[in-house]
Protein backbone atom coordinates (compact mmCIF):
# COMPACT_ATOMS: atom_id res chain seq x y z
CA UNK A 1 0.00 0.00 0.00
CA UNK A 2 1.28 3.17 -0.87
CA UNK A 3 1.65 6.32 1.47
CA UNK A 4 -0.85 8.11 -0.36
CA UNK A 5 -3.60 5.20 -0.29
CA UNK A 6 -3.20 5.08 3.37
CA UNK A 7 -3.28 8.42 3.81
CA UNK A 8 -6.71 8.32 2.13
CA UNK A 9 -8.44 5.38 4.50
CA UNK A 10 -7.02 7.40 7.40
CA UNK A 11 -8.70 10.72 5.98
CA UNK A 12 -12.53 10.10 7.15
CA UNK A 13 -11.10 9.56 11.08
CA UNK A 14 -8.99 12.49 11.01
CA UNK A 15 -12.11 14.52 9.45
CA UNK A 16 -13.83 13.21 12.61
CA UNK A 17 -11.56 13.80 14.82
CA UNK A 18 -11.75 17.38 14.29
CA UNK A 19 -15.32 17.59 14.30
CA UNK A 20 -15.19 16.47 17.99
CA UNK A 21 -12.36 19.15 18.55
CA UNK A 22 -13.99 21.39 17.15
CA UNK A 23 -16.98 22.06 20.30
CA UNK A 24 -13.88 22.09 22.55
CA UNK A 25 -12.06 24.44 20.97
CA UNK A 26 -15.29 26.96 20.26
CA UNK A 27 -15.50 27.02 24.52
CA UNK A 28 -11.92 28.32 24.63
CA UNK A 29 -12.33 32.70 24.09
CA UNK A 30 -10.31 33.04 21.59
CA UNK A 31 -9.37 36.18 22.54
CA UNK A 32 -7.54 34.72 26.15
CA UNK A 33 -3.63 35.68 26.49
CA UNK A 34 -2.81 33.64 29.59
CA UNK A 35 0.37 36.08 30.22
CA UNK A 36 -1.57 39.39 29.89
CA UNK A 37 -4.18 37.93 32.04
CA UNK A 38 -1.12 37.16 34.36
CA UNK A 39 -0.03 40.58 33.75
CA UNK A 40 -3.22 42.45 34.44
CA UNK A 41 -3.44 40.40 37.74
CA UNK A 42 0.06 41.62 38.86
CA UNK A 43 -0.69 45.40 37.78
CA UNK A 44 -4.20 44.90 40.28
CA UNK A 45 -2.13 43.41 42.96
CA UNK A 46 0.74 46.28 43.14
CA UNK A 47 -2.07 48.87 43.20
CA UNK A 48 -3.52 47.15 46.15
CA UNK A 49 -0.30 46.96 47.46
CA UNK A 50 0.56 49.01 51.07
CA UNK A 51 2.31 52.33 49.93
CA UNK A 52 0.55 52.00 46.33
CA UNK A 53 -0.38 55.52 45.44
CA UNK A 54 -3.14 53.75 42.95
CA UNK A 55 -6.61 53.19 42.86
CA UNK A 56 -8.91 50.95 41.10
CA UNK A 57 -11.65 52.60 39.47
CA UNK A 58 -14.72 51.48 37.61
CA UNK A 59 -16.26 53.35 34.92
CA UNK A 60 -19.53 55.80 35.55
CA UNK A 61 -21.69 57.65 33.97
CA UNK A 62 -22.41 60.57 36.81
CA UNK A 63 -20.13 63.50 36.41
CA UNK A 64 -18.72 63.22 39.61
CA UNK A 65 -15.94 60.64 38.70
CA UNK A 66 -14.30 59.92 42.20
CA UNK A 67 -17.85 57.99 43.15
CA UNK A 68 -15.99 55.01 40.45
CA UNK A 69 -13.76 54.59 43.04
CA UNK A 70 -13.63 51.60 44.51
CA UNK A 71 -10.17 50.65 46.29
CA UNK A 72 -7.49 53.27 47.02
CA UNK A 73 -5.06 51.45 48.89
CA UNK A 74 -3.68 54.89 50.30
CA UNK A 75 -6.54 55.18 52.07
CA UNK A 76 -5.52 52.69 54.76
CA UNK A 77 -2.76 55.14 55.70
CA UNK A 78 -5.10 57.92 56.07
CA UNK A 79 -7.41 56.52 58.14
CA UNK A 80 -4.96 55.40 60.49
CA UNK A 81 -3.23 58.97 60.21
CA UNK A 82 -6.59 60.28 60.67
CA UNK A 83 -8.25 58.21 63.23
CA UNK A 84 -5.15 57.67 65.60
CA UNK A 85 -2.16 60.56 64.95
CA UNK A 86 -4.44 63.70 64.23
CA UNK A 87 -6.53 63.08 68.17
CA UNK A 88 -2.93 61.92 69.64
CA UNK A 89 -2.09 65.62 68.21
CA UNK A 90 -4.79 67.18 69.82
CA UNK A 91 -4.61 65.62 73.02
CA UNK A 92 -0.84 66.25 73.57
CA UNK A 93 -1.60 70.06 72.44
CA UNK A 94 -4.59 70.79 74.24
CA UNK A 95 -4.02 69.24 77.58
CA UNK A 96 -0.24 70.08 77.57
CA UNK A 97 -1.32 73.77 76.87
CA UNK A 98 -3.66 73.27 79.85
CA UNK A 99 -1.19 71.64 81.86
CA UNK A 100 1.82 74.29 81.37
CA UNK A 101 -1.01 77.37 82.07
CA UNK A 102 -2.01 75.44 84.91
CA UNK A 103 2.02 75.36 86.11
CA UNK A 104 2.32 78.93 85.54
CA UNK A 105 -0.28 80.47 87.21
CA UNK A 106 0.57 78.62 90.33
CA UNK A 107 4.65 79.38 90.05
CA UNK A 108 4.09 83.16 88.55
CA UNK A 109 0.69 83.85 89.58
CA UNK A 110 -1.40 86.55 88.40
CA UNK A 111 -0.12 89.10 86.99
CA UNK A 112 -1.07 92.34 88.52
CA UNK A 113 -0.65 96.01 87.12
CA UNK A 114 2.45 96.66 89.18
CA UNK A 115 1.91 100.45 89.60
CA UNK A 116 -1.60 99.96 90.73
CA UNK A 117 -4.68 100.70 89.15
CA UNK A 118 -4.47 104.50 88.08
CA UNK A 119 -8.05 105.59 87.61
CA UNK A 120 -6.93 107.40 84.41
CA UNK A 121 -8.12 105.39 81.30
CA UNK A 122 -7.63 104.96 77.45
CA UNK A 123 -9.39 103.30 74.95
CA UNK A 124 -7.89 100.36 73.71
CA UNK A 125 -10.47 98.92 71.47
CA UNK A 126 -13.45 100.61 69.79
CA UNK A 127 -16.77 99.22 69.06
CA UNK A 128 -16.07 98.03 65.66
CA UNK A 129 -12.76 96.22 66.78
CA UNK A 130 -14.74 94.74 69.26
CA UNK A 131 -16.64 93.37 67.77
CA UNK A 132 -14.91 91.76 64.89
CA UNK A 133 -13.02 90.62 67.85
CA UNK A 134 -15.94 88.35 69.34
CA UNK A 135 -17.42 87.39 66.01
CA UNK A 136 -14.74 85.45 65.55
CA UNK A 137 -14.06 84.34 68.69
CA UNK A 138 -17.73 83.25 69.38
CA UNK A 139 -17.84 81.44 66.06
CA UNK A 140 -14.31 79.79 66.86
CA UNK A 141 -15.80 78.02 70.22
CA UNK A 142 -18.69 77.01 68.44
CA UNK A 143 -16.76 75.81 65.69
CA UNK A 144 -14.06 74.29 68.10
CA UNK A 145 -16.57 72.96 70.35
CA UNK A 146 -18.27 71.20 67.61
CA UNK A 147 -15.12 70.09 65.67
CA UNK A 148 -13.77 68.42 68.96
CA UNK A 149 -16.93 66.64 69.69
CA UNK A 150 -16.41 64.66 66.16
CA UNK A 151 -12.84 64.28 67.27
CA UNK A 152 -13.46 63.12 70.84
CA UNK A 153 -16.89 62.74 71.91
CA UNK A 154 -17.25 58.96 71.38
CA UNK A 155 -14.96 58.64 74.29
CA UNK A 156 -16.03 61.13 76.43
CA UNK A 157 -19.62 62.52 75.37
CA UNK A 158 -20.65 58.74 74.38
CA UNK A 159 -20.16 57.57 77.80
CA UNK A 160 -21.96 60.01 79.39
CA UNK A 161 -25.15 61.31 77.39
CA UNK A 162 -25.94 57.67 75.39
CA UNK A 163 -26.13 56.50 72.22
CA UNK A 164 -28.95 58.29 71.38
CA UNK A 165 -28.43 61.52 72.69
CA UNK A 166 -24.85 61.81 71.43
CA UNK A 167 -26.66 60.85 67.80
CA UNK A 168 -28.65 63.82 67.76
CA UNK A 169 -25.78 65.69 68.99
CA UNK A 170 -23.51 65.30 66.81
CA UNK A 171 -25.50 65.72 63.87
CA UNK A 172 -26.90 69.00 65.18
CA UNK A 173 -23.07 69.96 65.75
CA UNK A 174 -22.43 69.11 62.19
CA UNK A 175 -24.91 71.07 60.45
CA UNK A 176 -24.03 74.01 63.25
CA UNK A 177 -20.45 73.83 62.78
CA UNK A 178 -21.07 74.02 58.44
CA UNK A 179 -23.49 77.34 59.02
CA UNK A 180 -21.60 79.10 61.49
CA UNK A 181 -18.16 78.76 59.73
CA UNK A 182 -19.58 81.32 57.37
CA UNK A 183 -19.46 83.72 59.96
CA UNK A 184 -15.78 82.95 61.25
CA UNK A 185 -14.76 83.02 57.81
CA UNK A 186 -16.20 86.47 57.79
CA UNK A 187 -14.73 87.55 61.07
CA UNK A 188 -11.24 86.57 59.88
CA UNK A 189 -11.71 88.71 56.77
CA UNK A 190 -12.77 91.50 58.52
CA UNK A 191 -9.91 90.70 61.56
CA UNK A 192 -6.85 90.99 58.69
CA UNK A 193 -8.60 93.75 57.10
CA UNK A 194 -8.70 95.88 61.19
CA UNK A 195 -5.44 94.70 62.34
CA UNK A 196 -3.47 93.68 59.93
CA UNK A 197 -1.43 97.56 59.68
CA UNK A 198 -0.86 97.13 63.11
CA UNK A 199 0.67 93.34 63.25
CA UNK A 200 3.47 93.74 60.80
CA UNK A 201 6.99 92.16 62.76
CA UNK A 202 9.77 94.48 63.72
CA UNK A 203 12.78 95.06 65.82
CA UNK A 204 10.86 95.65 68.87
CA UNK A 205 9.46 91.83 68.72
CA UNK A 206 12.39 90.61 68.99
CA UNK A 207 13.26 92.66 71.80
CA UNK A 208 9.82 91.38 73.22
CA UNK A 209 10.77 87.82 72.42
CA UNK A 210 14.28 88.33 74.00
CA UNK A 211 12.93 89.53 77.21
CA UNK A 212 10.49 86.73 77.52
CA UNK A 213 7.66 89.07 76.48
CA UNK A 214 7.54 90.63 80.26
CA UNK A 215 5.65 87.48 81.59
CA UNK A 216 8.98 85.81 82.96
CA UNK A 217 10.23 88.55 85.72
CA UNK A 218 8.63 91.50 85.98
CA UNK A 219 10.40 93.83 83.29
CA UNK A 220 7.98 94.71 80.92
CA UNK A 221 9.74 95.12 77.20
CA UNK A 222 8.36 97.98 75.66
CA UNK A 223 5.80 97.30 72.89
CA UNK A 224 3.51 99.36 69.99
CA UNK A 225 -0.25 99.03 70.01
CA UNK A 226 0.46 95.18 69.84
CA UNK A 227 3.69 93.43 71.23
CA UNK A 228 5.24 89.96 69.84
CA UNK A 229 3.17 87.57 71.54
CA UNK A 230 -0.60 89.51 70.16
CA UNK A 231 1.02 89.52 66.98
CA UNK A 232 2.20 85.97 67.06
CA UNK A 233 -1.72 85.35 67.98
CA UNK A 234 -2.54 87.19 65.02
CA UNK A 235 -1.16 85.81 62.21
CA UNK A 236 -1.64 82.14 63.80
CA UNK A 237 -5.75 83.30 63.80
CA UNK A 238 -5.45 84.25 60.22
CA UNK A 239 -3.38 82.08 58.70
CA UNK A 240 -4.87 78.88 60.22
CA UNK A 241 -8.27 80.31 59.76
CA UNK A 242 -7.68 80.73 56.44
CA UNK A 243 -6.13 76.78 56.59
CA UNK A 244 -9.35 75.92 58.22
CA UNK A 245 -11.90 77.55 56.05
CA UNK A 246 -10.32 76.56 52.62
CA UNK A 247 -9.96 72.77 53.89
CA UNK A 248 -13.55 73.18 55.18
CA UNK A 249 -15.35 74.40 52.22
CA UNK A 250 -13.10 71.50 50.09
CA UNK A 251 -14.84 68.99 52.83
CA UNK A 252 -18.38 70.91 52.66
CA UNK A 253 -18.74 71.69 48.77
CA UNK A 254 -16.41 69.07 47.23
CA UNK A 255 -15.64 70.50 44.15
CA UNK A 256 -15.47 67.99 41.11
CA UNK A 257 -11.63 69.48 40.60
CA UNK A 258 -10.89 68.04 43.89
CA UNK A 259 -9.73 64.19 43.79
CA UNK A 260 -10.00 61.75 46.75
CA UNK A 261 -6.80 62.30 48.20
CA UNK A 262 -7.11 66.16 47.89
CA UNK A 263 -10.32 65.08 50.24
CA UNK A 264 -8.12 63.52 52.50
CA UNK A 265 -5.63 66.32 52.89
CA UNK A 266 -8.04 68.79 53.37
CA UNK A 267 -9.43 66.67 56.33
CA UNK A 268 -5.93 66.06 57.86
CA UNK A 269 -5.13 69.93 57.66
CA UNK A 270 -8.47 71.09 58.78
CA UNK A 271 -8.42 68.48 61.90
CA UNK A 272 -4.31 69.32 62.76
CA UNK A 273 -5.21 72.81 62.35
CA UNK A 274 -8.38 72.97 63.98
CA UNK A 275 -6.62 71.30 66.74
CA UNK A 276 -3.21 72.99 66.91
CA UNK A 277 -5.48 76.58 67.07
CA UNK A 278 -7.64 75.42 69.82
CA UNK A 279 -4.76 74.89 72.03
CA UNK A 280 -3.20 78.29 71.07
CA UNK A 281 -6.61 80.03 71.55
CA UNK A 282 -6.80 78.48 75.08
CA UNK A 283 -3.81 80.41 75.83
CA UNK A 284 -5.06 83.29 74.19
CA UNK A 285 -8.04 83.25 76.61
CA UNK A 286 -5.99 82.66 79.86
CA UNK A 287 -3.93 85.58 79.46
CA UNK A 288 -7.00 87.73 78.62
CA UNK A 289 -8.97 86.62 81.36
CA UNK A 290 -7.34 85.11 84.66
CA UNK A 291 -3.58 85.73 83.25
CA UNK A 292 -3.20 89.44 83.28
CA UNK A 293 -5.12 91.72 85.83
CA UNK A 294 -6.71 94.71 83.46
CA UNK A 295 -6.05 92.40 80.25
CA UNK A 296 -9.96 91.62 79.74
CA UNK A 297 -11.19 95.24 79.59
CA UNK A 298 -9.23 95.76 76.23
CA UNK A 299 -11.96 93.66 74.85
CA UNK A 300 -14.58 93.80 77.45
CA UNK A 301 -15.27 97.74 77.78
CA UNK A 302 -12.62 98.93 75.43
CA UNK A 303 -10.78 100.93 77.51
CA UNK A 304 -8.33 99.89 80.14
CA UNK A 305 -6.36 101.10 82.83
CA UNK A 306 -3.77 103.89 81.92
CA UNK A 307 -1.07 102.12 83.93
CA UNK A 308 -2.03 99.09 82.50
CA UNK A 309 -1.08 100.33 78.74
CA UNK A 310 1.83 101.81 80.18
CA UNK A 311 3.61 98.89 81.48
CA UNK A 312 2.41 96.34 78.45
CA UNK A 313 2.56 99.23 75.61
CA UNK A 314 3.89 101.87 76.18
CA UNK A 315 4.99 103.26 72.98
CA UNK A 316 1.39 102.86 71.84
CA UNK A 317 0.53 105.25 74.80
CA UNK A 318 2.59 107.80 73.78
CA UNK A 319 1.88 108.19 70.22
CA UNK A 320 -2.07 107.71 71.44
CA UNK A 321 -1.35 110.84 74.28
CA UNK A 322 0.59 112.19 70.96
CA UNK A 323 -1.80 112.18 68.19
CA UNK A 324 -5.59 111.72 70.15
CA UNK A 325 -5.22 112.96 73.74
CA UNK A 326 -9.22 112.90 74.05
CA UNK A 327 -9.10 109.47 74.57
CA UNK A 328 -7.36 109.40 77.79
CA UNK A 329 -9.59 110.03 80.17
CA UNK A 330 -10.41 110.27 83.88
CA UNK A 331 -13.93 110.82 83.75
CA UNK A 332 -14.64 106.77 84.14
CA UNK A 333 -13.98 104.40 87.51
CA UNK A 334 -12.34 101.35 86.71
CA UNK A 335 -13.60 98.57 86.81
CA UNK A 336 -11.49 95.86 88.59
CA UNK A 337 -10.73 92.77 86.33
CA UNK A 338 -12.52 89.31 87.93
CA UNK B 1 -21.19 94.54 76.11
CA UNK B 2 -23.00 95.75 73.30
CA UNK B 3 -20.24 94.48 70.29
CA UNK B 4 -20.35 91.49 72.14
CA UNK B 5 -24.38 91.54 71.99
CA UNK B 6 -24.15 92.59 68.39
CA UNK B 7 -21.14 89.91 67.31
CA UNK B 8 -23.43 87.74 68.64
CA UNK B 9 -26.40 88.21 66.54
CA UNK B 10 -24.59 88.52 63.71
CA UNK B 11 -22.97 85.07 63.74
CA UNK B 12 -26.51 83.51 64.41
CA UNK B 13 -28.24 85.73 61.76
CA UNK B 14 -25.27 84.75 59.20
CA UNK B 15 -25.28 81.23 60.23
CA UNK B 16 -29.38 81.10 60.03
CA UNK B 17 -28.66 82.97 56.60
CA UNK B 18 -26.06 80.34 55.35
CA UNK B 19 -28.60 77.30 56.67
CA UNK B 20 -31.37 78.85 54.18
CA UNK B 21 -29.68 79.35 51.41
CA UNK B 22 -27.79 76.22 51.05
CA UNK B 23 -30.70 74.07 52.42
CA UNK B 24 -32.97 76.05 49.63
CA UNK B 25 -30.32 76.07 46.55
CA UNK B 26 -28.05 73.08 47.36
CA UNK B 27 -28.59 69.79 45.97
CA UNK B 28 -27.05 66.29 46.67
CA UNK B 29 -25.34 64.62 44.48
CA UNK B 30 -27.74 62.15 43.52
CA UNK B 31 -30.32 64.78 42.81
CA UNK B 32 -28.07 66.92 41.06
CA UNK B 33 -26.87 64.33 38.41
CA UNK B 34 -29.43 61.65 37.71
CA UNK B 35 -32.89 62.47 35.98
CA UNK B 36 -35.10 60.62 33.78
CA UNK B 37 -35.13 58.80 30.17
CA UNK B 38 -31.65 58.96 28.44
CA UNK B 39 -28.40 60.97 29.44
CA UNK B 40 -25.86 61.75 27.36
CA UNK B 41 -23.01 59.97 28.84
CA UNK B 42 -20.07 62.56 29.39
CA UNK B 43 -17.55 59.32 28.13
CA UNK B 44 -16.54 59.45 24.48
CA UNK B 45 -15.84 55.48 24.91
CA UNK B 46 -19.90 54.54 25.55
CA UNK B 47 -21.86 53.53 22.94
CA UNK B 48 -25.01 54.11 21.79
CA UNK B 49 -25.61 57.60 23.60
CA UNK B 50 -27.31 60.25 21.89
CA UNK B 51 -25.97 62.47 19.66
CA UNK B 52 -26.51 66.39 19.46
Amino acid sequence: MTLFASFKRLLPLLAAMALLAFPASAQQPSSVNPTASSVKEKQLLDALKPGSDETVAGRISIQDRRAGNLIQPAGREFRAFHEVTVPLVGKIAILGTLVILALFYLLRGRIMIEAGPSNRRILRFGNFDRFVHWTTATSFLVLGLSGLNLVFGKSLVLPIVGHEAFASLTQLGKFVHNYVSFAFAFGIILMFLTWVKDNFPNALDVRWALQGGGIIGSKHPPADRFNGGQKLIFWATVLGGIALSVSGYIMMFRPLEVAVSGFQLATVVHGLTGLIMFAIIIGHIYIGTIGMEGAFDAMGRGDVDLNWAKEHHGIWVDKVALKNPEEISGGRSPVPAE
Amino acid sequence: MKAFLTAVLFVVGISVGASFLLETFQRTADNEFVGKGVRIDPDPRMTGAPKG
